[in-house]
C-alpha cells in the first residue's frame, strides 16, 4: 500500500513539474510560456501535422490524388517522364512512371490508381473543411492555408464569421503578413462593412512597405482601400488611395481606367 | 516378426558434433523399454529421431515397419513430451478435442475417448479450466492425455514423471502397467532409475551418444543381489569409455 | 482424416486463439471509441461531412488489422517452439507442409475476421453520417484488403521460421508500411539513381511485394469508379503467387530443420 501511494506521489509532482519546466525552456530561448494544450501535447511537430492538413485538402480537392503535378516529381528525382496531355485543362497532364515497356508493375500500379485531373464538385466541397478547421487549428503560421481555407469557406458557405475568426486568429499569429490584413479587408469589404474593411487594407498597405510586391497587386490593394474610404464617407483620403493605385498601373490595364472614372465621378 | 520401433545405426550430428553415433536398439511388442543415461547422452535427441522431429544424418529408424519421417507413421504413437507448457488459453477437454481430431477422431467416438482420458488421468473435475491456470503436475497430466488420445499402440514418454509427486507418480505407474497389460508398447526415458527398474521389462543405457548396455533388466543388471540399477547405473557411467 | 480436415483443425486453434487473447478487443474498442468521437465532431455547423470519417476509419481498420495479422503469424512457430507444443503436434500424423499452410491459414482467418468485424462498425457509423456508399467500391476495397492480408499472413509466417519473434515483427512491419507509402513511386526513384543504389533499388523495385495494389481506400473514400473485372482478377493472380511464393518459403525453411 506505502509502495502505491509513494508511486503516485511521484506520478502526479512529476505531472505537475512538466507545465513549469517547460514553461522555463520556452522563456529560455525566448518564447513566451507555452499555454496552447496542443503544443503541449505534440510539440513543434504541431505546425508540421498541421501543414499536411492542408496537403490532405489540396488532395481532396484533386480527388484525392496527392501529387497532382507529377511531371515536376519528376523533375526533382531527376528523370523526364513520359507526359500525357489532357486538353481539357492547363494543369491536366500526368506522368507515368514505368521504367520500361515491360514494365508490369508500373502498369498494373497506373491501372489502380486514379490519375486524372479532377477538382471537387461544389456540393462535395464541404468534405475539405475537417482539414481547413485542423490546418488552421495546428498552424496558424501557414498564411497560403490560413488564406485558402477562409476563401473555400466564404466561396461556398458564406461562412464570413468563421472565415474572419481564422483570419483573425492568423493576424494575431502573424503580425507582418499583408495577405491576412488584405484578406480580412476582402471579407469585411464582401459584406460592405466599409469602415472596417478600410482599417484592415490599411494595415496591409503598412505592411506591404517592408515586402516586395507586384505593382498590379499593390495597385488592386490600393484601390480596394480607396474604395472602402469612399464608402466610409472620407473622400480625401479615398482620392488619395486611388491616386496612389494609378501610380502604380499602366494606362492600359482595366483597373487603370475603373479608377479614372472613379475619380472623375 | 516386425518389432514396433526398430533403430539401426542411428547418427545424428548437430553442426559437426555427433550426437548420436550409431545408436541400435529394437522394442518388442508390448514392451516397456528404458532409455536411461545422464544429462547430453542423447535421450532426447533419440526420442525426436523417431518421431521425425529430426531427420538422421545416417540409419534406419521404423516405427511399426514406417519411416518416421511419414506421417501416417504416427498414427498409433501417443507421445508425452519433457515439460511442455500447451496452450494456456485452452481448456483440458478442447485440447484433446483438438489433438483427437489430428487422429482422425470425431463425433461420439472422440467425446467417448476424451471422457475416458481424462478420468483415467483425474482431470475430469477440471476439464473446463484454462491450462493456464494449472500447477505443474495437472499440465503433466494434460500431456499423458494428449498422449493416450488415439489408444496408442506404442508410446513414446520423455521424463514422464518429471514434476509429478509421489501420488501422481503412483497413478502414472497405474495408468502404464494396465497399458502393458492391453498389450501396448511403451517407451521412456527417465533419470528416475528406481521407476525404470520397478517398471521395465529391457533397457539401455546410453553414454556420450552410444548405446553402452542393453538388453533385459537381469541381463543388464545381473542377478547379484546387492546391485540395483542405480549403482550399476554409476558404475556404468564412471567406468572409462 | 484427410489433409484438408487436419489443417483446418489446426488453423482453427489461431482463430481461437485471437479471441481468447486481448489483442483483438483492446484494437476493437480503439477503433470504435475513435470512429465515434470522429463522428460525432462538427464543422462550421456544415451538415453530411463524411470523407474524413471514411478516411479515417478505413485507415485504422487497415492498420488495426494488418498489425493483429502481422502478430498472430508470427508468433506462431516461436510460441511453438518455446512451449515445445510443436513438438507434440508433429509427433501427431501431421506433415510439415500442413503445419506450414494451417498457422497460415488461421493467422489469415484471424486476419479477416477481425478485419471484418472493424468494417461492419466502420460501415454502420459511416453510413449514419453519409447515408449512402458505392457497394461495388466498398466490396472491392474490402476485398482488395483480404488479399493484402493473405500476402502479409503469409509472408510474416515465412520469416518466422527465419527470424526470432521481435525481429519478425520489426522487419515485416516497416517492410510493410515502407512499401505501402513509397512502392508506388520506387519505380520512379530506380530510374534516377546511379551505381549499386540503382541496382539495388531495381531489385527492390521487381521483388517485393507491392501491397499498395491492394490498397483502394482512395477509390472508396473520393468516389472514383469501380474497378475492371480483369484488372481485378490480375490482383487476385498476384496476390495469389505471392502468397504461394511465401507459403512455399516457410515450408522450404521448416522442412528439414531440427525441431
Amino acid at each position: 500500500m506505502k509502495l502505491r501511494v509513494w508511486l503516485c506521489v511521484c506520478w502526479i509532482g512529476a505531472a505537475f513539474l512538466a507545465v513549469p519546466i517547460a514553461g522555463s525552456f520556452a522563456a529560455d530561448i525566448g518564447h513566451r510560456a507555452p499555454t496552447d494544450p496542443l503544443y503541449l501535447l505534440l510539440g513543434s511537430s504541431k505546425e508540421g501535422i498541421g501543414d499536411l492538413m492542408f496537403l490532405k485538402a489540396d488532395a481532396y480537392f484533386h480527388g484525392g490524388i496527392e501529387d497532382t503535378f507529377p511531371e515536376e516529381t519528376a523533375e526533382q528525382l531527376g528523370r523526364e517522364g513520359v507526359i500525357e496531355d489532357h486538353h481539357d485543362h492547363d494543369h491536366d497532364a500526368h506522368a507515368k512512371n514505368r521504367l520500361s515497356h515491360w514494365d508490369w508493375v508500373g502498369s498494373m500500379g497506373e491501372r489502380l490508381k486514379n490519375v486524372e485531373h479532377i477538382h471537387l464538385a461544389a456540393k462535395n466541397r464541404k468534405e475539405l473543411l475537417p482539414f481547413f478547421a485542423l490546418g488552421t487549428a495546428l498552424d496558424p503560421h501557414n498564411i497560403d492555408g490560413l488564406l485558402t481555407a477562409a476563401y473555400w469557406l466564404v466561396r461556398d458557405y458564406e461562412k464570413y464569421d468563421d472565415a474572419l475568426q481564422i483570419l483573425e486568429k492568423g493576424r494575431r499569429a502573424n503580425p507582418r503578413s499583408w495577405e491576412i490584413d488584405e484578406g480580412i479587408g476582402q471579407l469585411y469589404y464582401r459584406q460592405k462593412q466599409f469602415r472596417r474593411s478600410a482599417n484592415a487594407f490599411i494595415g496591409a498597405v503598412h505592411k506591404m512597405k517592408r515586402s516586395t510586391v507586384d505593382p498590379p497587386r499593390r495597385a488592386e490593394i490600393y484601390y480596394l482601400l480607396a474604395d472602402s474610404l469612399d464608402h466610409s464617407q472620407r473622400p480625401a483620403k479615398a482620392v488619395k488611395a486611388y491616386r496612389r493605385a494609378l501610380s502604380m498601373l499602366q494606362p492600359s490595364m482595366a483597373l487603370y481606367t475603373k479608377i479614372q472614372k472613379r475619380l472623375k465621378a | 516378426m516386425m518389432h514396433p520401433i526398430t533403430v539401426e545405426n542411428l547418427v545424428v550430428r548437430y553442426a559437426k558434433k555427433k550426437a548420436l553415433d550409431g545408436v541400435s536398439f529394437s522394442v518388442k511388442s508390448g514392451e516397456i523399454f528404458g532409455f536411461i543415461g545422464p544429462n547430453g547422452a542423447g535421450k532426447s535427441t533419440t526420442i525426436k529421431s523417431l518421431l521425425g522431429l529430426i531427420l538422421p544424418d545416417e540409419g534406419v529408424i521404423r516405427l511399426d515397419g514406417l519411416s518416421p519421417g511419414q506421417a501416417r507413421s504416427r498414427m498409433k504413437v501417443g507421445f508425452l513430451p519433457e515439460e511442455t507448457t500447451f496452450y494456456r488459453f485452452l481448456t483440458p477437454l478442447e485440447i484433446l478435442d483438438y489433438y483427437g481430431r489430428l487422429f482422425g477422431l470425431d463425433g461420439k467416438l472422440l467425446k467417448q475417448r476424451i471422457t475416458y482420458v481424462l478420468e483415467r488421468v483425474g482431470l475430469a473435475e477440471v476439464r473446463h479450466r484454462r491450462i493456464g491456470t494449472f500447477s505443474k503436475g495437472m499440465v503433466q497430466k494434460v500431456g499423458l492425455a494428449q498422449a493416450l488420445i488415439n489408444d496408442p499402440e506404442i508410446l513414446i514418454l520423455d521424463e514422464p514423471t518429471s514434476g509429478l509427486d509421489p501420488l501422481a507418480r503412483l497413478e502414472l505407474r497405474g495408468v502404464l502397467a494396465e497399458l502393458k497389460k492391453r498389450g501396448r508398447t511403451l517407451f521412456f526415458s527417465s533419470h528416475e532409475l528406481s521407476e525404470v527398474e520397478l517398471l521395465c521389462d529391457s533397457i539401455a543405457i546410453l553414454r556420450e551418444g552410444r548405446i553402452v548396455r542393453s538388453g533385459s533388466l537381469e541381463e543388464v543388471v545381473g542377478t547379484d543381489r546387492r546391485k540395483n540399477l542405480e549403482l550399476f547405473f554409476l558404475e556404468t557411467m564412471q567406468a572409462p569409455t | 482424416m484427410t489433409s484438408t480436415a487436419r489443417i483446418l483443425a489446426m488453423a482453427k486453434m489461431v482463430w481461437v486463439e485471437i479471441f481468447r487473447k486481448k489483442d483483438f478487443y483492446v484494437a476493437f474498442i480503439l477503433v470504435g471509441v475513435v470512429l465515434v468521437y470522429a463522428a460525432n465532431l462538427r464543422f462550421y455547423n456544415i451538415q453530411g461531412i463524411s470523407r474524413y470519417l471514411m478516411d479515417l476509419g478505413l485507415a485504422l481498420i487497415f492498420f488495426s488489422a494488418s498489425l493483429l495479422t502481422i502478430l498472430l503469424a508470427a508468433r506462431q512457430y516461436p510460441n511453438e517452439l518455446r512451449d515445445r507444443t510443436l513438438q507434440v503436434l508433429l509427433s501427431k500424423p501431421v506433415s510439415r507442409f500442413e503445419f506450414v499452410i494451417a498457422k497460415f491459414l488461421g493467422s489469415l482467418a484471424a486476419g479477416l475476421t477481425c478485419f471484418i468485424l472493424f468494417i461492419l462498425v466502420f460501415l454502420f457509423i459511416v453510413l449514419s453520417r453519409a447515408g449512402s456508399i458505392s457497394w461495388v467500391t466498398a466490396f472491392q476495397t474490402v476485398y482488395l484488403f483480404a488479399l493484402n492480408l493473405a500476402v502479409l499472413a503469409a509472408m510474416t509466417s515465412a520469416f518466422s521460421y527465419f527470424f526470432t519473434l521481435g525481429a519478425n515483427v520489426t522487419t515485416t512491419f516497416i517492410l510493410y508500411l515502407t512499401i505501402n507509402l513509397y512502392g508506388g513511386s520506387l519505380g520512379t526513384a530506380a530510374a534516377g539513381l546511379k551505381g549499386p543504389a540503382f541496382i539495388a533499388a531495381h531489385v527492390a523495385y521487381w521483388v517485393i511485394p507491392h501491397f499498395e495494389f491492394f490498397d483502394a481506400r482512395q477509390r472508396f473514400v473520393h468516389q472514383w469508379p469501380a474497378l475492371s473485372a480483369p484488372l481485378v482478377f490480375e490482383v487476385t493472380l498476384y496476390a495469389f503467387l505471392y502468397t504461394a511464393f511465401f507459403i512455399l518459403l516457410g515450408w522450404s525453411l521448416l522442412r528439414r530443420r531440427k525441431v
